[in-house]
């Protein structure tokens, strides 16, 4: 097999969709709580929690629905910490983001330690997987049909949360108060609306998102928890909503190809004669080229701006 | 007449003086307690997660508490745990006084130990003062050299750091994994780097248990970190950036330099810190790390407990170092992981960030109900 042929198979449409699915939920997470004006750096850290619960919690009740359930309820309780400390005890949100994190990383181990007595996986307690949707005739259609109608459930989830942010985002009436929290949360103060309620409800909302990128990581990527599994997803999906320049629809399509990226080192190794622990920098690597380019865009158009203005 | 009025002043300023003196040592005070405040609230956090967590509490919570001070060989053990944390710390409080949320301190600690580590066996015929002195530089300018990208990202294009510093160090995560597994590693033992035989390491202390002087490097870091900050025209600029970007950039500060010195000298203690970890750290005697330590995030709780001031930050890490041998202590000798030492730390974070905001809460509050009896 060569190179061509590996990049432009079916295989690497499959399987970069399914890398970027964990990116996809943390980039709106991030999206949402960056929205509401708090960076929620903590993302990582409530994605692991998310997938240690939803692994351990799916092998006992041997049900991959409340493993999803459990798994989203413990992101979310990690955000509301966030939501609790930044909103009502104002402290610092990236330092408690930051606290979050090494406190997930505890609490991960903490949690895996006590119900399986092993600190490095749950291999032993396989999770029951999420399955993957199957149509009758429509997936097995040639290239596309596995790649678009045959993936995971929650891809598809993935993208009907998009929707949903993006709906809720642009039309509702919470929307237009999370925006209003992060634009300016003291003007949205004085015309009535509760910052702090509102900011809850959107860490609420990253908390799942989080949760769903997690669970995705130990119940349908592999079929266990491992620790340091999520292995920097949640900062990527950070970095991809700042690319996208808080767009929905750019900041997923962004983390798609962090995604592709992430494959592309993973998959790779097997034709390219380069060692596979450089090929894993560079989903890293093409995040920080990604951000100098954007930079350098964003500031010859603000040039071009700024000179059109004097013309004028 | 005019002399009448300047001993008034002078009285005045004398009177001024006292005030403004023990209106500082009452906040000290202050501070004191809550600090000491919210010392207890995480202990008995701590009870209760045990007592929780354990099915013998009263047992497990001895090795916890008095564990760490039952033999030297333990109260060393805690000063090998401050060692790494002393440097990250600095190197946190320095950023983080010049307004810079770097997280490159992980990645440069990572680089530091692993090239000290690669370097110095290779260093084996040169006198064996030399070899830590080369090794550490090496590993400072390697750091520096790395954590100047994303500085100079963030001060020209307007990057934030976090995110590139972030990558970076995954960045150098996996370049030193490749540089170990296919150039530095030993042929007898595979993915670890070659035997440091003693002469290669920092002078030792104490013979029995290997206690070196690299504690006593990590304090000095400190005392200069500090007079770096608080003495020096460079660390007045620095903190003046911190306080208000804007404001320094119009009184004539090259804000741009400051950011990317302060990152710059951020990385570079960081990459001492490993390399002073790896050679004088009693434990290690082959680079074998095959995740990232986190030694770079916990620079992030020292800063928060230490307020960012290098000296409390000794403190700050010895009491870390203090409940991390408790914890390792007790997993040893009860059924709790030491995995609770990390949620503490959480909770330490999360109380010391609520301190500060309520007494800036307060102080507004304070400035309100004036504003509202002076007409």
């Amino acid at each position: 097999m060569n190179f061509f042929s590996f990049f432009f198979s079916e295989n690497f449409l499959i399987q970069s969709i399914a890398y970027a699915i964990p990116l996809i939920f943390a980039a709106l997470a991030a999206l949402i709580s960056n929205k509401a004006g708090i960076l929620s750096i903590n993302i990582e850290g409530s994605m692991s929690v998310a997938a240690v619960v939803g692994a351990l919690v799916s092998h006992f009740s041997n049900s991959w629905i409340a493993g999803l359930l459990a798994g989203c309820l413990a992101s979310i309780a990690m955000m509301m910490i966030l939501a609790f400390a930044s909103s009502t005890l104002k402290t610092d949100p990236f330092l408690t983001g930051i606290a979050l994190n090494t406190m997930a990383s505890g609490l991960a181990v903490l949690c895996l330690s006590l119900c399986t007595g092993n600190k490095g996986s749950s291999a032993e307690y396989p999770s029951v997987l999420v399955p993957n949707l199957h149509i009758p005739f429509v997936s097995d259609l040639p290239v596309i049909g596995k790649a678009f109608f045959g993936q995971n459930y929650l891809f598809y989830l993935g993208l009907v949360s998009l929707l949903i942010v993006w709906l809720v985002l642009e039309k509702t009436k919470l929307g237009a108060s999370i925006k209003g929290a992060g634009f300016n949360a003291l003007a949205e103060r004085s015309v009535g609306i509760s910052v702090t309620k509102t900011r809850y409800f959107a860490l609420a909302f990253a908390g799942l998102f989080a949760g769903l990128g997690g669970c995705y990581l130990s119940m349908a990527s592999l079929s266990f928890f491992s620790t340091g599994m999520v292995a920097g997803r949640g900062f990527i999906g950070i970095a991809a909503e700042a690319m996208g320049a808080d767009n929905p629809f750019l900041s997923v399509l962004f983390a798609y190809i962090f995604g592709a990226v992430d494959y592309f080192a993973v998959g790779a190794q097997t034709v390219l004669s380069v060692p596979y622990e450089l090929l894993n920098t560079l989903p890293y690597a093409m995040t920080i080229v990604a951000l100098v380019i954007y930079s350098l865009v964003h500031f010859s158009r603000e040039k071009k701006k700024a000179l059109g203005g004097l013309k004028a | 007449m005019g002399s009448l009025l300047s001993k008034r002043f002078v009285a005045f300023r004398e009177k001024e003086k006292s005030y403004f003196k023990s209106q500082a040592s009452l906040t000290f005070v202050n501070e004191a307690i809550k600090t000491i405040l919210i010392i207890v609230l995480c202990f008995v956090a701590v009870v209760t997660i045990i007592s929780v967590a354990s099915k013998d509490p009263i047992s497990a919570l001895k090795a916890f508490f008095f564990g760490p001070f039952t033999d030297t060989y333990s109260i060393e053990q805690i000063s090998e745990e401050a060692l790494p944390l002393i440097f990250t710390g600095v190197a946190v409080c320095i950023m983080n006084k010049a307004g810079q949320c770097n997280m490159f301190v992980e990645g440069g600690f990572f680089l530091g130990a692993f090239l000290s580590a690669w370097l110095a066996p290779e260093l084996a015929g040169w006198p064996s003062a030399l070899i830590p002195l080369i090794c550490i530089v090496t590993s400072a300018l390697a750091s520096g050299l790395i954590g100047y990208l994303p500085a100079k990202m963030k001060s020209s294009l307007h990057i934030s750091e976090f995110v590139t510093s972030l990558m970076f160090n995954y960045i150098v995560f996996w370049v030193v994994m490749f540089l170990l597994h296919d150039f530095a590693s030993d042929p007898d033992v595979a993915n670890k780097t070659k035997y440091l035989e003693s002469f290669m390491k920092l002078p030792v202390l104490d013979e029995d248990t290997g206690f070196s002087i690299a504690i006593f490097v990590a304090i000095v870091v400190a005392v200069l970190g500090w007079v770096f900050i608080g003495k020096t025209v460079w660390g007045y600029r620095l903190r003046m950036t911190g306080d208000n970007e804007e404001f320094a950039r119009y009184s004539g500060i090259n804000t741009g330099r400051v950011i990317v010195s302060s990152q710059v000298i951020g990385a570079v203690i960081a990459g001492i810190g490993g390399a002073g970890l790896m050679l004088g750290g009693s434990r290690y005697y082959r680079f074998e790390w095959s995740s990232l330590p986190n030694y770079g995030f916990d620079g992030f709780v020292i800063a928060i407990m230490a307020n960012n001031n290098p000296i409390l930050s000794i403190f700050a890490s010895f009491f870390l170092g203090y409940l991390r041998v408790g914890a390792s202590k007790m997993s040893v000798l009860s059924d709790v992981p030491d995995q609770v030492v990390y949620i503490i730390q959480a909770l330490i974070i999360i109380f010391f960030g609520a301190k500060l905001a309520i007494r800036f809460v307060k102080r507004r509050k304070q400035k309100a109900s004036k504003k509202e009896v002076t007409p």
